[in-house]
Formats: C-alpha cells, structure tokens, sequence
C-alpha cells in the first residue's frame, strides 16, 4: 500500500534530515504533485542532503549544477559537437536530462541561463537546435538560492519564482538534533540509499493526487483567498490563476500525505505559506507571509 | 478600508493614472451615428443654415473616423469655431432664447467631435449629448419625447461606457449597464419629481421671438376661407373633462373670441385696453345656483392665443379675465400647455344680467359696413311685416335658411362683391363662417344687436379615458343676438342641411363622411360613422388609448406645477415656507437611505448554509457553555482539537462528529447526513463528566 511506502519513507527521510519533518513532506508532496521546489536557506544547512536523499530513497538518477555568473544554458542543456570519427555531428546531452536536478543557487547564474532552466522546468522538454526534445518523467527540479547574499546575484524575477510549486526554508536543526547530528560518525552513510519506491510507483503516487477530490466548498474557499490577495490592496499584483491551480495541486499531495482522500480546509491553510508567499510582494514592503496569514485569519470556513 | 475588509467588501482598486488607451474603432462608429441623430434631428427646431452647416462637420468627422484618417488641422477647427460664432448671431440675432443655444450646442458638438482625439474628448462629447438631450425637453415633453429622450441617453451612456473599458468583451453588456443605471436613478428621479422645489412660473427662460407658432390658435380675424382650412388640422386644442356625464353635443359651444367689428364680411377680434380692464373691475361678480353648473377641468395644448375657451356661458373663470363680452383673456402666456378649471350655466340661455340690462355700445353692434341690396332689403321687409317681436326676426331668418336648402360645406363657391346678396340668394352653400356672418349682418340690418363669436363646437368624446377631445378641426364659429335684454346665442349653421349633423354629431363625424366621398354625400356612410363595425370600433378604441395615454402624462406628469406642488405639500403637512428645508433634508436623507441601499446591495450575500452546515453549527452551539467558540477562520479540525484538549472526555465524539461532518462537506463520498445529524443530535455535553466516567 502507497501509505505503508510512505509511512517508511518518511522514517528513512527523518532519519537523515533530522528535526525537519515538515520541510521533508512538503518537498516530497511536491514531487508527488509533479512541480519543483525552492528552497531558499544559507548554505551548510542540508539542503544538498534533502536532495540527494529523495533522489535516492524514489531511485532516481540525480545530478548536481552549481550555478555560476559564467554558467551558459548549453551547460544545462547540452550541446551540439561534431564527432570526427563518425563525421556527424550529434547531441551530448547536458546534465539537465536527468530525474533530479539540483540547482545550486540558482540566482548566481544570468538571466539567460536562469531562463534556459525555467523554460525546461514549464514544459518538461529543451530545445535543441529547434528540435523538441523532452526531459525525463519524473522530472523534479529542486533549486537553491541564499537569502542573504546578493551581490553578484541576479534575483529570479517574479515571473520565474511563479514556477516554483512550493518554497520552503530548513532553518537551523533543534538543539538535539544538531547534537544527534554532530555525533554520527560517518557523513557518507547517508548515501547511497536503497529505493523505497520506484518510478513507476511513483507515477502512480502522482496519479493518484490528481484523483484527490476537491469539494465546492473547497473551491469556494480557496477562490475567497485569491480574490483576497487581488483586491485587499495588500499585494503589488494578486495570486495570478496559475498560482491557484498550483496552490491546489500541493494541497491535494498534501491530503495524500495525510492520508485523505480530499482536500480539507486545512491543507489549504497549511500550504499557504510555501506555495503562496514567494509569488507575492506587498505594497508596503512588508513581509508577505504575515500578510497571507492575515487574509487566512479574515476568510470564513466551515 | 479597514469596515470595507471587516464585512468583506472590496471595491475596485481606483486606477492610479487616468486611462489612456485609444478607443475602439466600433465605438467611435456607434458615436458617430449619435452625433448623427443630435444633428440630424436639429432640423425640427434649429435653422436650416445651422444643421446643413453641422451636417458638413459631422461628414468631415465621420470620413476621417471611417477612412482612419488624421484630426482636421486646429486652425481648421478654429474657422469652424468662429464661424458657428457668426452664424448663431446672424441667424438668431444674438443669445437670447433657446433655439440660439440649442443651436449653438449643437454646433458645439459636432466640432467638439471634428477635434477629438483622446479619450477625454470623447467623454466630452457624450456629455454634450446628454446635455444635449435633455435640452429638447424645452421644446417638447410628450410621452414619446420621453421615450425617445431616454433610448439616446442610454445609447449615449453605453458609449461612455465602451470608451471607458479598453477590452472590447464588456462592450456587449453596456448597454444593459446603462439601462440598469438609469433604473437605478429612477426612485430617485420621481423623488425629485415631486419634491424638488419649483420655481413659479416659467423657468426663467425668454421664449424666443421666434418661437411664436402661428399655427396653435384661432385667428383674431375672421375671413372666409379661414376655418375650412383649420377643419383639416387634425390637431388637438385641448382637452376637457366634466364632473359627472358629458352634455350633449350641440350644448358644446365652446366660446373663445367676440367679434364686433365687420368689414366686407371679414369680422375681427378687438382687443381688451385699459378702458374694458376698467369696465371689468366694476362689474357685478355673477353669481348662479350649484346645482345649475357644469363643471370641467381643461389642459390646454401649448397655444400663443390670449383668448382662452370656456364652456358657454362662463362662469367666474379660474384661469385669466373675463371680459364685459363674456370672452376670457389672459394676461401671461405659459409656455407649455396649461390647466384650469371652468364652470358653465346648465342652460345655455340663462338670462344674463349686464350693465342693468342696457348695452353700452348698441351703436357699434349695429353698424354694417355695407348696405343690403334690393332683393334682400325686399326680403327683410317681408320678416318685418310678420314679426312682431325682435325674435320673430330670428326665426324668419333661420326658417327663410331651412326651407331654401341652404347646404353646409368645407368647399363652397366663392363669392364676389356682395357677399351677403350672393350667399342668400345665389351659392347657397358655405360653412360656419358664412352663415355666423351673413346673420350677423342680416340681425344689425334688421336693427338687432348682434355679434359673431368664435370657438370650437363639440369634440370627440374619448372612450378610453372618458374625456372630450377638442381639435381645431372643430372650431365653429355662430352668432349671438341682443334680444330682450340679453345676449341669446343663436347658430346659423344648424338649420342647414349636413349643418345639422355638423353640430349633433361633431365635426369628426362630417369629416369621415366627406373622406368617405366628398361628392357624394349620401346619410348611409354616417350611419356607418355612428354605428361602426367591430373592426372600425377596436380601431377608435385603440386612437383613443393612445391620446388617453398622452392625455393622462400631460394632466399628471407635465401639469405638475408649483401650484401642484403646493398642493401636494400642504396636503403631507408642509404648510410653511421654512418648512422648505425640512424637505430638502428629507430629500438628503431619502438620497442617502437610496445610496445605503445600494452599497447594502454590494455586500456579499451570507453564503446559504446547508443541512450539513447548520447541523455543524448546531454542534458549536452545543459548545458555547464551554467557552469554546469557533472562530471565523478556524477550520473544523483545528476546532475539533482545541475542544478535545478542553474537553477529553468528549474526544471521541467530537472527533467523529468532525470526521463525519468534513467527509458531507468536503469529502470525496459525502456520507449519511442522517447519521450526522444523529449524531450531533445525541451529543449534550453536561459540564459534569458523565456517570460511567466519573471520579466521584
């Protein structure tokens, strides 16, 4: 059973990202909800660890990009070369054909490049020399970018973080499990995992969120807060109809993960944040998730 | 905003700079037909120059919007301007009046139009329009000119509206915008209506001198000819409505003007000076009996005529000054059309006390300007010799008409030198205007005061509204005869053939007959006139629906006047002049509950709860004892664990409560509402634990 394999799955991830569990579920509902994921934290703080563990733990192949002000997109995406022994020239495919891709602060990259990587990130095909060539399914992007450092950055523009199903942070560890990390002998022993649940599995996991109903009453109450964030004047510019339909596709990943079979108020609430807030800019400069949370606290629900 | 957000109301955001974006071609086109019918239509009021001269501003805008082309170079523009100046001034001969506005504003639309550009002067146009619209009301506030008024101004708005939103998929629905917008400013329209205070009198406008119309009155002259012309004006002079049941037909003598003065047949209308005002002030007030009156309320068509009719004869007019000669002057025009009431002596020849029964002008009211010829001064001496009193005379005239088949026609042949020789002796034939002259003359030849007096006789009586519709086709004109120290009314027309008709049956009844075949004037066709088929009756039935309709806006809605007004106020109570503010605060306040209505209107609906919610809510309630509340935004998880932790005992029923509840409203398969129900219906948490699970 799905639950059973998830049940472990969370056990195996909570044994390697210690104290996070929140952070683990929301990037595995995101993968199960077939979108990709921010994560915007310093570095040191596990982010490559969270990354390669779910890489491991569902089997798929993984590859890294360390994103730098001189990165091309044939860096990504691969290039073209002409093979003098067989005097054709044929397509060295880039890292970015691959079931995981971490994007290592993506924000030092230029916009050129950033752009190469969103657009493979939209429809889950590149380009190459005017020919469509599509990605691998799954296809899980997980990007970084440090919050503090910004010089020599080039901040995705809001257009681009609209891309992002869910973002999250992981923050420091609890005092024990920092302690309970420091005290582990060998950093390598968390790689290298054994798959818990395969691709065709987790095909199926990502069919089955599709299946997760959605009450009127649900509808009702999530359009509530979209037309909230358009018209409260707390927003330069509200949740566009994208972002609803993505705030509700993580939802219905989240009620699976919980074990539901639709989608409750709750889950609405819950992903607020991470789906939510890093499309937003409030007109006061103020900090958005406070905002959203505000509009959370003013919509009636029963 | 912060009570905007509390009840959940947001308003649009307010755009932070003024829309700029280029209007729709399809728009401007719709624009273009408006000015188009504001111009157009200008030919009912303005001068020719004027609309031939908007029309050819009209056309340059109207080509350059549809070939795409470039606005007219400004110094363009600024000849048009200035010679719109010279042609309103030339034309009208200066400002004053409202044609020269209206005029002006016409123009000024059309070149406010040739130089538009932006989507400002656009706006500026439409206002114009509406301006423009409501303007015609000056001229004309029929029930139709309503109608038609208010389709232009919801055109007119539509486009505004079309102007305002770039995105051309709202466009459909403008015009339904507009309709609701005008609905909604209804109430608040008749509010006004009724209580706005009106200014006494006319509006504070001069008529324009050229807005005399000679066509809406009697003519102050009597010449032959004068009135078969009017028999053909289908127009309504006025209309009448008695207290109680219409008199017959040929009671109807609705007496306006008295003419005395005779030349060569033509007779004329003297007007009132000081010395007659003078006369007036001494004369005795007529009295008479209640029961003998006749009662009736006019309104009046617009008309520029002094003289205003009453039901012969008049008593104590309401509504201008009744002259020594029984006629009824007015001294201040209305420029619209007007009411009053009348009253009449049930018997139309009452003894009229006058001047102690003596005539102070006999001299005049017998002077002739000519002299009978030898066969009437030989047919006179006849009367006299078997008269033996005045009346006599009278009645020798009239038998002499009857038994030679004098014939009453709209066409008669002309007459030459002695008209009075040849209208006796030789044409025979003639309408009212020959016979009220000939007798006249014949009653002052014959010694008898006598003078022609000139109305309207009859009317159509109007099933549908049950009033009496007066036209011009039946103005009338008869006699009258100082006989036996009084004034008796006496009308030629009668005793000649068809004359007879014209006067029981009414100058409708005639005229069918003669359209039916003017040659041929046999009695079926007016037997058919007065028993009419089913066909012909629905049809009548159907014209007088109409002009009731029109009748019924003119008495209620035009001929509500500051004195209505007055009325109307004194009789809810505001009695005094302050009083005024009393209303205008009143007026405020009704203005304000209209605009809270509306805004009411805006707050969302409280959302229909179901079964299942108000179950759920129940369930809450059962909780309040606890202090446990639900907050607005709390979902019901959220609640249900915060009740659990106060109440731990209850846990499990809270929970499936909760659980049942999310899988009716939320859930993929809603489950047993009645299972719910039943649930929340045993669930009575005592503060006291339950037995089973007591300490004690």
């Amino acid at each position: 059973m799905p639950a059973n394999q998830l049940d472990t799955l969370f056990e195996k991830l909570d044994t390697i990202i210690l104290g996070n569990s929140q952070a683990t579920r929301l990037a595995v509902a995101c993968l199960l909800a077939r979108g990709h994921l921010l994560i915007e934290d310093i570095p040191g703080v596990g982010k490559t660890t969270l990354a390669h563990a779910l890489a491991d733990l569902f089997g798929m192949p993984f590859k890294r990009i360390q994103f730098t002000s001189d990165l091309l997109p044939t860096d990504i995406i691969g290039m073209t070369i002409f093979d003098v022994d067989s005097k054709k020239f044929h397509f060295k495919r880039g890292p970015i054909f691959t079931s995981t891709l971490l994007a290592d602060e993506i924000n030092r990259a230029t916009p050129k490049t950033q752009s190469a990587l969103l657009q493979a990130m939209e429809e889950q095909q590149v380009s190459v020399e005017g020919r469509q060539v599509n990605l691998p399914d799954p296809f899980f992007v997980i990007a970084t970018q440090n919050p503090l450092e910004q010089s020599g950055t080039f901040p995705l523009p809001e257009s681009q973080l609209d891309r992002f199903l869910i973002r999250i942070s992981l923050g420091y560890p609890g005092p024990e499990f920092e302690k309970a990390l420091l005290s582990r002998t060998a950093r390598k022993a968390n790689q290298g995992q054994e798959p818990l649940i395969d691709q065709d599995q987790l095909r199926a996991l990502s069919a089955e969120v599709d299946s997760i109903h959605a009450s009127d009453a649900i509808i009702d109450y999530l359009q509530n807060l979209l037309h909230q964030t358009r018209h409260s004047g707390r927003f330069v510019t509200g949740l566009s109809p994208r972002a609803g339909l993505q705030w509700l596709q993580a939802a219905k990943a989240w009620a699976l993960l919980q074990g539901r079979d639709s989608v409750l108020p709750d889950d609405i609430k819950e992903l607020a944040p991470f789906t939510a807030c890093h499309r937003l800019h409030c007109n006061d400069g103020g900090d958005t998730q406070e905002q959203i949370a505000e509009i959370i606290m003013q919509t009636e629900v029963i | 905003m912060k009570l905007l957000n509390k009840f959940k109301i947001s308003l649009p955001p307010l755009p932070t700079a003024p829309p700029t974006h280029t209007p729709q071609r399809r728009t401007l086109l719709l624009l273009t037909v408006l000015v188009a019918i504001a111009v157009f239509s200008h030919f009912l009021l303005g001068h020719l120059v004027i609309v031939v001269y908007g029309v050819i501003i009209w056309a340059l805008k109207a080509a350059s919007i549809a070939r795409v082309a470039a606005a007219p170079p400004r110094w363009m523009v600024m000849v048009f301007t200035i010679l719109s100046f010279v042609l309103v001034l030339v034309l009208y001969g200066g400002w004053n009046g409202q044609r020269a506005g209206i005029s002006f504003l016409v123009l000024l639309a059309a070149l406010k139009f040739l130089e538009s550009q932006s989507l400002r002067d656009y706006y500026l146009v439409c206002l114009i329009l509406l301006f423009l619209a409501s303007s015609s009301f000056l001229f004309n506030s029929s029930l139709m000119s309503i109608v038609v008024v208010l389709c232009y101004t919801i055109g007119t708005i539509a486009i505004m509206l079309r102007l305002s939103d770039p995105s051309p998929e709202h466009h459909g629905s403008a015009l339904i915008t507009s309709s609701t917008i005008l609905v909604k400013a209804l109430p608040l329209a008749v509010l006004l209506f009724f209580f706005f205070p009106r200014i006494h009198g006319n509006f504070g406008f001069i008529p324009s001198q050229d807005d005399l119309r000679g066509d809406s009155q009697l003519n102050d002259s009597l010449v032959a000819g004068d009135f078969a012309n009017s028999a053909f004006s289908n127009e309504p002079a006025f209309r009448v409505e008695f207290e109680g049941s219409t008199p017959p037909k040929n009671l109807l003598y609705w007496r306006a003007k008295v003419m005395i003065d005779e030349r060569n047949f033509a007779w004329e209308v003297r007007r009132p000076d000081a010395n007659t005002f003078r006369t007036v002030r001494d004369m005795p007030p007529r009295t008479a009996e209640e029961d003998q009156l006749i009662k009736y309320q006019i309104v009046h068509e617009p008309s520029e005529d002094d003289f205003l009719p009453y039901l012969d004869y008049a008593y104590n007019p309401e509504h201008g000054m009744q002259l020594p000669d029984a006629s009824v002057f007015r001294f201040k025009k209305e420029s619209g059309l007007f009411a009053y009431n009348g009253e009449a002596s049930r018997f139309p020849n009452m003894p009229e006390p006058q001047n102690q029964g003596r005539l102070a002008n006999q001299s005049e009211l017998l002077s002739t300007r000519s002299v009978p010829s030898a066969r009437v001064q030989a047919l006179m001496r006849g009367w006299r010799n078997n008269a033996r009193r005045p009346s006599d005379l009278v009645d020798q005239a009239l038998a002499y008409m009857r038994e030679n088949a004098f014939e009453y026609s709209l066409t008669p042949p002309g007459l030459g030198d002695d008209p009075v020789d040849e209208f006796l002796f030789e044409t025979r034939s003639g309408y009212c205007e020959h016979y009220a002259s000939t007798f006249t003359i014949l009653m002052r030849w014959l010694g008898i005061p006598a003078r022609v007096v000139v109305g309207y006789q009859g009317g159509t009586q109007n099933v549908v509204g049950n009033y009496l519709q007066v036209r011009y086709s039946d103005a009338h004109a008869w006699s009258e005869v100082w006989i036996d120290n009084r004034w008796q009314r006496v009308d030629p027309t009668a005793v000649s053939s068809l004359g007879e008709q014209r006067i029981s049956q009414g100058m409708a009844a005639l005229l069918a007959l003669w359209e039916d075949d003017l040659i041929d004037r046999n009695a079926a066709s007016l037997t058919d006139y007065l028993n009419p088929s089913s066909y012909e009756r629905a049809i009548r039935r159907l014209r007088d629906s109409w002009d009731n309709m029109g009748y019924q806006w003119n008495k209620w809605v035009i001929n509500y006047d500051f004195n209505a007004q007055k009325t109307l106020l004194t009789n809810l109570g505001f009695e005094h002049r302050n009083s005024v503010y009393t209303l205008l605060g009143l007026l405020i306040a009704s203005v304000m509950a209209m605009m809270l209505f509306y805004f009411w209107q805006l707050i969302p609906k409280a959302i229909k709860l179901g079964e299942a919610q108000q179950t759920y809510l129940r369930f809450i309630g059962r909780l309040k004892k606890f202090e446990l509340l639900k907050e607005p935004a709390e979902t019901p998880l959220e609640f249900a664990e915060r009740a659990t932790a106060q109440l731990p005992l209850y846990e499990n029923q809270i929970n499936e409560i909760t659980e049942n509840y999310l899988q009716l409203r939320y859930g993929k398969d809603p489950g047993s509402l009645e299972k719910f129900q039943a649930l929340v219906k045993h669930f009575k948490p005592t503060s006291k634990p339950a037995g089973n699970n007591s300490i004690s």
